[in-house]
């Protein structure tokens, strides 16, 4: 009797071996079907959505079905929609800027001191591990208009007059949500700058000792070069999340006071929830999606091009 | 032979009566084909809801049925019924809606008329009075004279002032007219510990709500019957900058404040006074969170109307049933318990909002509870905000504008007649102008 799971074995590697190509797609298969469930077909979806009147609050006869290009469009004609793609922009631009310089200074100096002590890994990744709406409401106590421990320090270093609160006025709303984000965001910034930093070959750093460098010259021609692709790679993380940032803003103000902290997020938010356009709020986020898009092909092809270099 | 007559007439009686009394309608009865039913209901998160979660059990023991009661914040709540009505996946079986939203849901086909549940002697309690129903409450759950719930929450928004306080500060109350509400605000504040008012301005329905009693107090309206907008004309102007006035003494951050936070405030004695809803009276008389147990008292807005009437804002909601829910019989049972005179009496003080007229005459209840009075005489008279589907949209302009002017971005005539002219968008939009 022939041993059957032995030719059976050979059978199988033979074909792999034969047909190495296939195999591989075989083993691709379940991610690219997986991809296409949770990714190309919601988007797809929405996609239809965009180009059609569809709202949740109106009887399904009175809705136009396709209606092509309507609700971009209006969308770009919403006075709104201008004024949150400009508070996002601001909002990116600050908050990546400042987690950055912040970031890369506190990883120069926590290099090699503190970074094998398990507790300050902790305590820096905590704000990070935090699920966003828990972030939210202890900072909505901390910015609290009466027993706030912020509003109370600000008031105490006559910063803030008693008449108002962070989260209240039109002028240090978005600052007060920029915080947020810095506080929370900075580590992780932190943390993959100090993995880059400690992963840096050492030679160059020698000659330079021998050569007696400037600690300024050494960061300058030598770290900063090496340490571009890790750079790059955060930045673009950051800014992506940075415009669709969500939870903070819906926690603290929701947008308010008046349209001091309106993102494009609260902005498809509240044509969705509020007002039940589900058609124009797919829409705004295609448009969020394509501007994400264009910078990160553009930060992705720096990144391709950029090559750590002394 | 009379006698006969009569021994007959009576046993005749008796005998009927007996019979009546055993196949008289009960709940009991009337569940047993749905015993075992579980049905779902989403509510907001306000006081009666908390009461009929209290007194659940008493329905589920009599009847059968389980009830999994789901509070949600006020737009959470239609967040999560929409998406439900509109895939009609059926998860939901009875609605707490606002009567601003009768509109809406009935044009769109999600809730069930109310008519056929009520003639069916089956499930109809003969013994619930709807006449005691207050009319207003009646007519907003109605949509073309059709009733489409029954009225659940009475929410009346009216003045809250603090008698204590109006005392200690030798202030006359209740303020009638705006000069002299604005003149009891100025002589009440005392910050950091004591504000003449409390505001809901945050850019959210609440900013709306309240300062709708305002624009109704200097004569104003949104539109009128021809839908031609007013929200900039004099009126509106001058009730919007008395308005913004009123944040001068108010508590730092209003603009960031909701129903919520107004109610936190009247409990804990920083205002002195405040719009607030009428179902949040109980609050103020809970000993573990009120620190104004006693004090608290409640007055029309007060008016510069030229008619004179008392100005309040109604806003309660009712309870429904969605065209999804695969329950609607238990789901009726359930309301109509939910709504009965006897459930809304016991939850008197313990979160229940009555809609019903004969509890608020009650003269024990009226002498404990002094909102009885003033929401009895409100309910007559109260003011109603637009209940056409497009409401929403409104309230998304007005939000935004009534906010910025009082956090200061916007100067009072800038945002109306941005209003105005919004408003007047979705009106034409809508097909109601031409």
């Amino acid at each position: 009797m022939p041993n059957t799971s032995f030719s059976l074995y050979q059978r199988f590697s033979s074909w792999i071996s034969k047909t190495e190509n296939r195999f591989k797609w075989a083993l691709i298969l379940p991610t690219i079907v997986l991809l296409a469930l949770i990714t190309v077909y919601p988007t797809l979806y929405a996609l239809r959505l965009a180009l059609s009147d569809y709202n949740l609050a109106r009887a399904a006869e009175t809705l136009k079905g396709y209606i092509g290009l309507t609700n971009f469009r209006e969308i770009l004609r919403d006075v709104t929609f201008w004024t949150s793609l400009r508070t996002t922009v601001l909002f990116m631009a600050v908050v990546v800027t400042v987690e950055f310089f912040l970031g890369l200074v506190i990883a120069l100096i926590l290099q090699g001191v503190i970074t094998r002590s398990k507790i300050v890994r902790t305590f820096i990744l905590l704000p990070m591990i935090m699920a966003p709406i828990v972030v939210g409401l202890t900072w909505t106590y901390l910015y609290q208009s009466e027993f706030g421990l912020v509003t109370y320090i600000l008031r105490q270093l006559r910063l803030m007059s008693y008449r108002t609160a962070p989260l209240a006025d039109v002028r240090t709303a978005l600052p007060a949500l920029m915080v947020v984000d810095i506080w929370q965001w900075t580590p992780f910034l932190i943390m993959v700058l100090l993995a880059g930093l400690e992963a840096l070959p050492t030679a160059p750093y020698e000659a330079a000792r021998i050569d007696k460098a400037p600690p300024f010259l050494v960061f300058r021609k030598i770290t900063l070069p090496l340490l571009k692709p890790v750079i790059l790679i955060v930045l673009v993380l950051r800014i992506m999340d940075a415009i669709r940032v969500f939870d903070i803003v819906y926690a603290l103000t929701e947008g308010g006071p008046g349209e001091a902290t309106d993102v494009l997020s609260m902005f498809i938010y509240r044509n969705s929830f509020y007002l039940w356009n589900i058609g124009k709020a797919s829409a705004i986020s295609f448009v969020l999606l394509y501007i994400i898009m264009i910078i990160s092909v553009i930060l992705v092809n720096v990144l391709s091009r950029v090559k750590a270099t002394v | 032979m009379k006698r006969a007559v009569c021994l007959v007439m009576v046993s005749c009686f008796l005998v009927f009566g007996v019979t009546a009394l055993a196949f008289g309608w009960s709940l009991e009865e009337a569940a047993k084909p749905y015993a075992g039913a579980t049905i779902r209901f989403i509510t907001e998160t306000t006081p009666p809801s908390y009461w009929i979660e209290e007194a659940l059990p008493e329905f589920e023991k009599a009847t059968g049925i389980k009830v999994i009661v789901e509070r949600q914040a006020h737009p959470h709540l239609e967040e999560k019924a929409l998406m439900d009505f509109a895939a009609g996946t059926g998860i939901y079986d009875v609605f707490n809606f606002d009567y601003s939203w009768t509109g809406k849901y009935v044009k769109a086909g999600y809730i069930e008329p109310f008519d056929k549940y009520i003639n069916d002697p089956k499930l109809a309690d003969p013994n619930n009075d709807l006449k005691d129903f207050y009319p207003r409450m009646w007519e907003g759950t109605s949509w073309d004279g059709v009733p489409y719930g029954y009225p659940f929450d009475s929410v009346i928004e009216y003045l809250f002032w603090n008698k204590a306080i109006f005392d200690k500060y030798g202030v006359a109350g209740p303020p009638k007219t705006p000069d002299e509400w604005m003149d009891a605000m100025a002589k009440l504040t005392h910050p950091p510990e004591l504000y003449g008012t409390g505001m809901q301005a945050k850019r959210h329905l609440s900013i709306v709500c309240e300062w709708l009693n305002v624009l109704w107090a200097f004569d104003g309206e949104l539109y009128d019957e021809n839908y031609n907008v007013l929200v900039n004309n004099e009126n509106a102007i001058k009730a919007t900058e008395f308005y913004k006035k009123m944040a001068e003494y108010a508590p730092p951050g209003v603009t960031t404040w909701t129903w919520d936070d107004v109610n936190t405030a009247l409990q804990q004695g920083i205002v002195a006074q405040a719009i607030q809803w009428d179902e949040n009276y109980g609050s103020m008389e809970d000993p573990e969170e009120s620190k104004v147990v006693g004090q608290m008292r409640y007055a029309p807005v007060p008016t510069a109307r030229a008619d004179g009437k008392p100005v309040s804002h109604y806003g309660g909601s009712s309870l429904g049933i969605p065209v999804s829910s695969k329950n609607k019989e238990a789901a009726f049972l359930f309301i109509q318990w939910a709504t009965s005179y006897d459930v809304q009496l016991r939850g008197v003080g313990k979160g229940s909002s009555p809609t019903r007229r004969s509890i608020y005459q009650i003269p024990e209840l009226r002498a404990k509870y002094p909102s009885f009075e003033a929401t009895d005489a409100a309910a007559e008279t109260t003011f109603w905000r637009p209940r056409i589907p497009e409401w929403d949209e409104m309230v998304e302009v007005l939000a935004l504008e009534l906010n910025s002017v009082v956090a200061g971005a916007k100067d009072v005539k800038e945002a109306l007649a941005t209003s105005a002219a919004k408003i007047e968008e979705i009106l034409v939009k809508g097909g109601y102008k031409k």
